[in-house]
């Protein structure tokens, strides 16, 4: 047995209550303020997890953010995460949690023969192997994945709410350590609003599990005293148990606060969301961050039971943990000795420290020594040896005199636990994400912050300032420094005196020497989640990867979901040397968001959901729709009614009843959703003039027309019908979809290219409710409706606009035509949309009035040959490609126009608007069929153009269809051939593309 | 008479109230048919200011993001030489006013059907906009006097300080009609933590 | 995610705007005078600039109005500010 106990008193937990859990099938107990680590490791478990590629048994190493080893599956059900570090899961009672890594099971497992066959799994394995053929890597990769076992996504829906919250602060202090303590003190006594974001449940940091006094009291005392300052001011934000996770251009910070994780699933009231994104934009930025212990790299290192010097103190002194019976600690600098202090403390049989240094002096020695603990200086651990509980004796070594390599063995030490320390990597994480570049500081053996490119500071450990008096000074003096860069003026903080936690000297150890070529001998590990080892990086160096991003993604090194917080400097500095550069020409690979992994549920916030990912518009008459059991169509974010069936009518029957009510009585169309902009100034006309293809300078109020809009490129933008609404002033529609683009445009032309033209622009879209009232009976139904103008045809022409009253309201009637048939566009303020509606449907009732949706009015224009922007058109199409060379204007210039005559817009086999007759009239192509000249043409067959729009049309009792083909204006009477997905070929004969009252006289009536 | 149907008069929640604690910290009701007119002009058009102040006894605001308030209307900057005017029920402009800006190059645009404003007040309102709104709304910087375009819940708004409520504290969102219902509905979402009411529509 | 200070409304989330590229691009006042290759260079070709670059921005979800940043397109730095139609200004030495 390891001798794992919980301690009979200390730590920060609550013995006054149990906590039951369970952990791989198995109840164990722990208190409040444990986590899942420490609960465990109380309860004598050492084994977490097996390693990714050769299923070694692994144990915690670390007491954080760091930890690589110890993840799990927690909870189950829709609630079951994957991937959490059991290091920072807060216990809760009936918590459950399973090792993701242990397939089929953690005692047994099939997988470790990886680990006799390690020879044959070399970095970049799975490229050599697996890539090539590449069927067969899809065959191994379930097994890969299976045997890995990375932890399982839940399939239900997410049970809880996610959110977001939006900020702006002066100073965000990152890290509520000591010095982002002082920090967040300095700068809310000067006045700034401060936000405070630590990613542990307390705050304090280090201070949480040391022994080290400040201002005359212990630490924690002085920690509860600050925080309750920091509390009492309305300035500051304190944020517990949220991690920054990506610090992004100009100060803009996101932050992932997990809210409700540590009541368990389903406790806490389910309006508070499990997790808030918050989204600061910081004047200042103080990065306290702290850092993070090194392990030091040698010979099966990863036994269970070797633990970073810092965790083993904090299990002791945070949680109350005796993590073993008999304890060693191995270290290259001062901040190790701790360990072998606090595990004497716990009642541990210390039985060495083991210092690689030769001669080490100094406070931190003479402590250890006087605690009877022996401290081998000059010596190395060069191995481990473990039973089936993980680590149970370690194999000493004596360096020689320049510590380059073994000078004899020294034979097996008992140990449970070693305690290790490579010394400290400052967190730099933000601080390189935000664009700076870290650099290695020979003294101090690790990489520090470099030159600011935003406005941020380091404070702290996570500057390499290592004793707690350097840490509060700098805190205090990073956070006072921040509040005056934010425009406070700030005093400077009296540093409260600090006792304990002093930081002495270090000597640089990125591998521990062996004799014994690493291939052969025991593996020496840097990334315990991928199982890179410093074989690997020594291989890909002779393979010859110079650059550390390609070794990293050749040896999967950093690769984890830890993202390589402890192995990768060792990894980067062993590359160094093998290719004989020093770290700062190696350099770091790129440090990214997010620090920690991030759910999903929280980048995506309440923004889920078809009401709340994207707006959903609907017109004024919505609800008329609704009630009427209108199926919608998504037309840009607009909900509009697509048909309306009637008892037990499917698409097809209510469709072409409602084009042949139309046709034959009356129709009505919610055309609410066009966009509208009133256009308005002394040279309107010329503005118009200059966007569309054609004159506008000629046009009379009261009167409308259509025009195209181009690109710069002389491809058709939008469409739609102006009106001129008097002197200087007119109302344009626009399709749908478009209506914010194009207003986008015009304003863009006005103020940036032509802002001489005295125009001005206003969007109308919501303002207008519109229906089109259409059919032969439009102009009866319009007069029992009541309207206070002559509706008949010499007094109301085609293409003319009334203003006047309509059924009591105030309306702008426009005789226009989407659908060839004599029609009316009825518009009032949208206020009374439904009003209007509702007595046009009332006095329709004796003309059998049919509401249509948007599918029959697009079978309705495809018989008119009209086309749509966007459905006929995609962005390539010009209107000489339509062929409606009367609506381009050979005597001014527009936009677009000088497009219209370069060689390849010029050239005659351009793809062109036709129709199309399939010779069986019930046949519908399908949209977005190709087309080809002749179906036994060798393959690849020639495409010459696409079917953009396909209708089954009841007035004229056959299909129709519209397409695109090349040169097809002169191909008239020809036959192409559809190519259909199923493989049929479909004959058609090319025809003018209007189908129905070529002459207009339909909608013109005239004669009436 | 016609009826008249404001853009969240037909506004369903399953929820009129909602708070699992008796704390509703947020309240929201819609402000309907007030008049909304656009406006825009040359400031730079001594003229075009004083018929303005004659005619309605306003003083465009001339400063960025900012409200000037008359007896009968409210006047919001939306851009150098556009503004909002926001006015009683009775939404007549005089005509008086037309025929003092005849001449000059201006526009007025009757926004009254296209528009709504959503009133949302509470001790926690800024909470509830945080959830959605990037502006920095602090009272600091976000005062009485103050208004601001922006993005929220994906819909353009206009958003103006309101310290005359007499409940207290408020914001006006001014929301075009067709995405009033997504961002009520939004806003809602947001508010159940904090706990809300949603009032019936002031008319 | 940009701040951009818009000369009218000031300091804004990148969210609020819309980019419309290089600035400074006249339109030929008599395009039909222009050969297929001048056509074409005003309306494909841009300089697609390491370093500070003149580009247009609109306060779409604020003011409405186009105005003209120099952003540095490796560091994203924004070193000035000017309106639509001012000329950019001079490179500090």
């Amino acid at each position: 047995m390891s001798g794992a106990r919980r301690s009979p008193t200390g730590g920060l937990i609550d013995r006054s209550r149990s906590i039951t859990f369970r952990f791989n099938g198995k109840e164990y107990s722990g208190h409040p303020g444990d986590t899942l680590a420490s609960a465990l490791l109380a309860q004598g478990v050492r084994l977490f997890g097996r390693s990714f590629k050769y299923h070694r048994p692994r144990g915690v190493v670390g007491a954080g953010a760091e930890e690589p080893n110890a993840l799990v599956q927690l909870g189950e059900g829709a609630y079951s995460t994957p991937n959490l570090r059991a290091t920072q899961i807060e216990l809760y009672q009936g918590l459950t949690a399973r090792t993701i890594n242990g397939w089929p099971s953690l005692s047994f497992d099939i997988g470790s023969i990886n680990n006799w066959l390690a020879r044959l799994l070399p970095a970049g394995f799975y490229y050599k192997t697996f890539m090539w053929p590449r069927s067969a890597w899809m065959r191994y990769e379930r097994h890969i994945r299976r045997a890995a076992g990375l932890g399982i996504a839940p399939t239900a829906p997410d049970p809880d709410r996610y959110d977001k919250m939006h900020r702006h602060c002066d100073v965000l202090v990152v890290g509520g350590g000591p010095a982002g303590l002082m920090a967040a003190l300095a700068a809310a006594r000067a006045g700034a609003r401060v936000i405070l974001a630590d990613e542990q449940p307390r705050f304090g940091g280090s201070l949480l599990h040391t022994d080290a006094r400040i201002g005359g009291e212990s630490a924690l005392d002085w920690v509860d005293a600050t925080l309750s300052e920091l509390k009492a001011n309305s300035n500051v934000t304190l944020l517990p148990r949220s991690t920054v996770t990506g610090y992004y251009d100009h100060n803009f910070l996101v932050i992932n606060e997990r809210r409700i994780h540590h009541l368990g699933p389903g406790q806490a009231d389910p309006r508070i969301s499990r997790e808030r994104l918050w989204r600061v934009r910081a004047s200042q930025v103080v990065l306290a961050t702290g850092a993070i212990e090194r392990p030091l790299v040698f010979g099966s290192n990863d036994a269970p039971g070797v633990m970073l010097c810092s965790a083993v103190s904090t299990y002791i002194r945070r949680y109350g943990v005796v993590p073993g019976q008999r304890g060693a600690v191995f270290t290259n600098n001062d901040s190790g000795y701790q360990a072998a202090v606090d595990m004497a403390w716990a009642g541990m049989e210390v039985n060495a420290v083991i210092d690689l240094r030769p001669s080490p002096a100094g406070q931190a020695v003479e402590t250890v020594e006087a605690l009877g603990i022996p401290v081998h200086a000059g010596h190395v651990v060069c191995g481990t040896r473990s039973n089936a509980q993980g680590l149970n004796r370690i194999e000493l070594a004596r360096l020689t005199d320049n510590g380059s390599d073994i000078l004899s063995y020294k034979g097996l030490l008992d140990c449970q636990v070693l305690a290790i320390s490579g010394g400290w990597s400052p967190t730099v994480h933000l601080h390189s994400q935000s664009g700076a570049k870290a650099v290695f500081d020979e003294e101090l053996a690790c990489f520090v912050p470099g030159n600011s490119v935003q406005a941020e500071r380091s404070a702290g450990s996570s500057a390499g300032t290592f004793d707690l008096a350097g840490c509060l000074s700098a805190g205090a003096g990073a956070g006072v420094a921040a509040a005056r860069a934010s425009g406070w003026s700030g005093d400077n903080l009296d540093i409260p005196m600090a006792i304990g936690g002093q930081c002495g000297s270090i000597q640089a150890c990125w591998e521990v020497p062996s004799t014994e070529l690493d291939s052969t001998g025991l593996k020496k590990f840097l990334d315990f989640q991928n199982d890179t080892t410093v074989a690997d990086i020594k291989l890909a160096a002779r393979e010859g990867y110079r650059s550390i991003e390609h070794v990293k993604r050749y040896t999967a090194l950093g690769f984890g979901t830890d993202q390589g917080k402890l192995g990768n400097i060792n990894g980067m500095a062993i590359l160094a040397k093998a290719l004989g550069q020093t770290l700062n020409d190696t350099g770091t690979t790129t440090f990214r968001p997010n620090y920690t992994p991030v759910t999903f549920g929280a980048i995506s916030g309440r923004a889920i959901g078809e009401d709340k990912f994207d707006p959903i518009r609907k017109s004024a008459i919505h609800s008329w729709h609704a009630r009427q059991g209108a199926e919608f169509e998504n037309v840009g974010q607009w909900k509009r009614p697509w048909y309306y069936p009637r008892d037990g009518e499917d698409m097809p029957t209510a469709v072409n009843r409602e084009c042949t009510a139309t046709r034959q009585g009356v129709g009505v169309l919610d055309a609410s959703t066009l966009g509208k902009i009133d256009i308005k100034g002394p040279d309107a006309a010329e503005f118009l003039n200059r966007l569309y293809t054609n004159r506008w300078d000629k046009l009379q109020p009261g009167r409308c027309r259509y025009g195209f809009m181009l690109g710069e490129d002389g491809m058709i933008m939008d469409d739609g019908v102006t009106t001129c609404l008097g002197p200087d002033h007119y109302l344009m529609t626009t399709t749908t979809g478009g209506a914010a683009a194009v207003m986008g445009w015009m304003e863009r032309w006005l103020q940036t290219e032509w802002p001489k033209l005295k125009v001005f622009l206003t969007s109308v879209t919501d303002h207008w409710s519109v229906m089109s009232v259409a059919g032969p009976r439009s102009r009866q139904l319009l007069e029992d409706v009541g309207c206070d103008f002559d509706l008949a045809a010499g007094a109301f022409p085609f293409m003319a606009v009334r203003e006047g009253s309509v059924a009591g309201i105030a309306a702008r009637v426009s005789r226009i035509s989407f659908s060839g048939e004599l029609a009316f566009e009825v518009s009032v303020d949208a206020n009374f949309g439904l009003a209007l509606w509702e007595a046009v449907m009332e006095a329709g009732h004796r003309f059998d009035i049919t509401p249509y949706g948007t599918e029959a009015m697009h079978v309705l224009r495809a018989e008119k040959g009209y086309v749509i922007v966007g459905q006929d058109t995609d962005g390539s199409v010009t209107p000489l490609d339509l062929g409606m060379q009367w609506i381009v204007s050979e005597s001014k210039d527009f936009i677009g126009k000088r497009s219209l005559s370069r060689s390849d817009t010029a050239r005659d086999n351009r793809k062109q608007l036709v129709g199309l007759r399939t010779s069986d009239p019930q046949q519908v192509l399908p949209e977005g069929a190709q087309l080809v000249n002749a179906p036994s043409e060798s393959r690849p067959v020639p495409m010459i153009g696409h079917v953009s729009s396909s209708y089954f049309s009841a007035n004229l009792g056959r299909s129709i269809a519209l397409a695109l083909v090349k040169g097809g204006a002169s191909r008239m009477g020809g036959t192409v051939y559809a190519q259909l997905m199923d493989g049929a070929i479909v004959p058609a004969v090319i025809t003018s593309a209007v189908f129905l009252d070529p002459e207009n006289e339909r909608q013109r009536q005239e004669a009436v | 008479m016609n009826t008249r149907f404001s853009p969240l008069s037909e506004f369903t929640t399953p929820q009129q109230r909602f708070g699992a604690s008796d704390r509703l910290d947020c309240w929201l009701e819609e402000q309907a048919f007030l008049a909304h007119f656009n406006l825009r002009g040359d400031p730079q058009h001594s003229d075009f200011l004083e018929v303005l102040d004659e005619q309605i006894g306003l003083r465009l605001p001339l400063v960025a993001n900012t409200v000037s308030v008359s007896q009968q209307w409210r006047s919001c900057w939306l851009g150098p030489d556009e503004w909002l005017l926001l006015g009683p029920k009775s939404k007549e402009l005089p005509e008086t006013l037309m025929a003092g800006l005849n001449g000059m190059h201006y526009s007025l645009v009757d926004l009254s059907g296209g528009q709504t404003v959503i009133r949302i007040g509470g001790p926690a309102w800024r909470d509830v906009l945080g959830s959605a709104c990037t502006l920095d709304l602090h009272p600091r910087t976000f005062e009485a006097g103050r208004c601001a375009q922006t993005v929220l819940a994906h819909s353009n708004v206009l958003l103006i300080h309101v310290d005359a409520d007499e409940r207290g504290e408020a914001l006006d969102i001014v929301v075009r009609r067709s995405f009033a219902d997504h961002l009520l509905r939004w806003l809602i979402d947001a508010a159940m933590e904090v706990g809300f009411e949603l009032h019936r529509p002031r008319t | 995610m940009l701040q951009i200070d818009c000369p009218w409304c000031g300091s804004r989330d990148q969210d609020e705007f819309q980019c419309g590229g290089e600035a400074h691009i006249v339109r030929p006042a008599t395009p039909e005078d222009l050969s297929d290759a001048q056509w074409a260079d005003y309306l494909f070709n841009r300089a697609n600039t390491k370093g500070a670059h003149a580009e247009q921005w609109c306060h779409s979800g604020g003011c409405r109005r186009w105005f003209n940043i120099v952003r540095d397109t490796v560091s994203y730095k924004i070193s000035s500010v000017y309106q639509a139609g001012a000329s950019p200004p001079q490179e500090k030495p």
